[in-house]
C-alpha cells in the first residue's frame, strides 16, 4: 500500500517533469517571435487609425500605456490614439482608436472581438463587391479591402456626439452600443488628461 | 499495414467522433461557424491527437491504472500549450479566430476518449493512426456543418460572399442552428445506413 503511493506520486511527478522541461524549451523559443508579433500588431494597428503621424509615444500611468501621442516627422504633437475596450454582448471588444487635439475621431480600427457571427461580428463586417463565385469562377482577384463600414462611421466626428452620429447594426445594438460607449469615455478620459497637462 | 489502414479509415467514416460517436460537440458547436475556423480547430486538434495517441500509448503500460487520468491530462495539457504557443507566434490571425477554443481542446471528449479508449491498450504506431484518422474525422465533421452553417446562416463561403441577393437565415449561424444541423446529418447518416443494411 504504502509502496505503491509512492511509486504513483514519483510516477506524476516524472511526467509532470518532462511536460514542464518540453514546455518551457517551446517557450523559449516561440516567446521572442510572439511579443515581436504583438508589437508589429500594435504599431500597424497605430498607424491605421492615424494615418500620417510619424511616429508614436506611449504615455503611461501607474505601469500600462493609457494613450500614445500621435506624432509628425518634426515630433509636433498631431493628436492622440487609445485603446478602448468594453464588454459587448459576448465578448470584450477591444478598439484602437485615433483622434485629434479637438477631439475628432480620425479613425477607428477593432482589434478583437467575439461577438455572435451574423450579428455582433458585423461591427467588423466589410461590403465587399466580389462574391465566391466571381474569385472562383471568374477569377476575379480581390481588390484592397474595404474598410469595415460600421467603424468608418466614426471617422471625422466629434466623440462627444458619438451616440447621435453613428447608426447602430439591425440585431445588434448592444454590440454596436458598447463600441460608441467604449470609444466615447476613454476619449473623455484621454481629452481630461491631456487638457490638464497643459 | 493493413491494421493501420484500417484504424486510419474508421475514425473518418465508420466511427466518426462527431458523426457516430458523437463525442466533442462543444467545439463543434463553437467553432462551426465557418469554414476558416473549421479547419483551424480540426487541424489544432488533430495535431493534439497524434501527439497524445503517441505518448500516451508509449507509456501505457508505466502509468499505473489509478492515476492513469491525471497523466492523460497532464500529456494532453502540455501538446495544447505547444500548439497555442505555436499558433501565437507564427499565425497570429488563426490564433486570434479560434481564441478561446485551442485551450479547450484540453477537454475535448475526443481526445480523452481516444486516450481511455485506444491508445492505453494498443501499440504505438496503431495509436497514431487512429489518432490520425479520428482528427480528420472530426475535420471533415466540421467542415460539413460548418460549410452548411456559413452557406445558408451568413450567405458566404470562407468568408466571401455568395450573392448579394440572398438573404441568409441567422438562426443557422447561432448555437440552435448548429444543433439542428448537426441534428439532422446524423439523422441522415444512419437513415443511409439503415437503406443499405436491408
Amino acid at each position: 500500500m504504502q509502496n505503491n503511493f509512492i511509486r504513483y506520486a514519483a510516477t506524476l511527478a516524472i511526467i509532470c517533469l518532462a511536460a514542464s522541461g518540453l514546455l518551457s524549451v517551446v517557450y523559449n523559443v516561440t516567446q521572442p517571435k510572439i511579443a515581436a508579433q504583438a508589437k508589429m500588431e500594435e504599431e500597424s494597428a497605430l498607424k491605421d487609425v492615424y494615418p500620417g503621424a510619424e511616429r508614436f509615444e506611449p504615455v503611461a500611468e501607474k505601469g500600462s500605456v493609457l494613450y500614445y501621442k500621435a506624432l509628425n516627422a518634426s515630433g509636433e504633437l498631431l493628436g492622440y490614439a487609445f485603446k478602448a475596450e468594453k464588454k459587448g454582448y459576448s465578448s470584450t471588444i477591444v478598439t484602437m482608436v485615433g483622434m485629434d487635439t479637438k477631439g475628432i475621431i480620425k479613425r477607428i480600427k477593432i482589434l478583437s472581438q467575439n461577438e455572435t457571427p451574423g450579428l455582433g461580428s458585423r461591427i467588423e463586417e466589410v461590403r465587399q463587391k466580389e462574391t465566391f463565385w466571381d474569385v472562383v469562377l471568374k477569377k476575379v482577384k480581390i481588390a484592397q479591402k474595404p474598410r469595415p463600414w460600421f467603424q468608418a462611421q466614426f471617422d471625422g466626428k466629434d466623440y462627444k456626439t458619438l451616440d447621435r452620429n453613428v447608426e447602430a447594426i439591425t440585431g445588434a445594438t448592444i454590440s454596436s452600443l458598447a463600441v460608441v460607449v467604449s470609444v466615447e469615455e476613454k476619449a473623455k478620459e484621454v481629452m481630461e488628461k491631456t487638457q490638464d497637462g497643459r | 499495414m493493413n491494421r493501420l489502414w484500417k484504424e486510419f479509415t474508421k475514425g473518418i467514416f465508420r466511427e466518426n467522433p462527431i458523426f457516430f460517436i458523437v463525442l466533442g460537440l462543444c467545439p463543434t458547436l463553437a467553432v462551426s461557424t465557418s469554414l476558416n475556423n473549421a479547419i483551424g480547430m480540426g487541424l489544432a486538434a488533430t495535431f493534439v491527437l497524434v501527439c497524445s495517441n503517441a505518448i500516451i500509448s508509449l507509456i501505457r503500460n508505466v502509468i499505473p491504472d489509478k492515476i492513469r487520468i491525471p497523466c492523460y491530462i497532464v500529456v494532453i495539457a502540455t501538446f495544447v500549450s505547444i500548439v497555442e504557443m505555436v499558433m501565437k507566434a507564427y499565425v497570429p490571425a488563426l490564433d486570434r479566430a479560434l481564441g478561446i477554443f485551442v485551450p479547450l481542446i484540453v477537454v475535448n471528449c475526443i481526445i480523452m476518449g481516444r486516450a481511455e479508449a485506444f491508445a492505453s491498450k494498443n501499440p504505438v504506431l496503431v495509436s497514431v493512426a487512429d489518432g490520425l484518422g479520428m482528427g480528420l474525422g472530426f475535420t471533415l465533421a466540421l467542415l460539413v456543418v460548418s460549410f452548411i452553417r456559413e452557406t445558408f446562416g451568413s450567405g458566404k463561403i470562407a468568408g466571401l460572399s455568395i450573392s448579394h441577393s440572398f438573404e441568409p437565415a441567422l438562426v443557422l449561424s447561432l448555437a440552435p442552428g448548429a444543433l439542428l444541423v448537426l441534428g439532422f446529418l446524423i439523422g441522415g447518416i444512419r437513415w443511409i445506413r439503415s437503406l443499405r443494411s436491408y
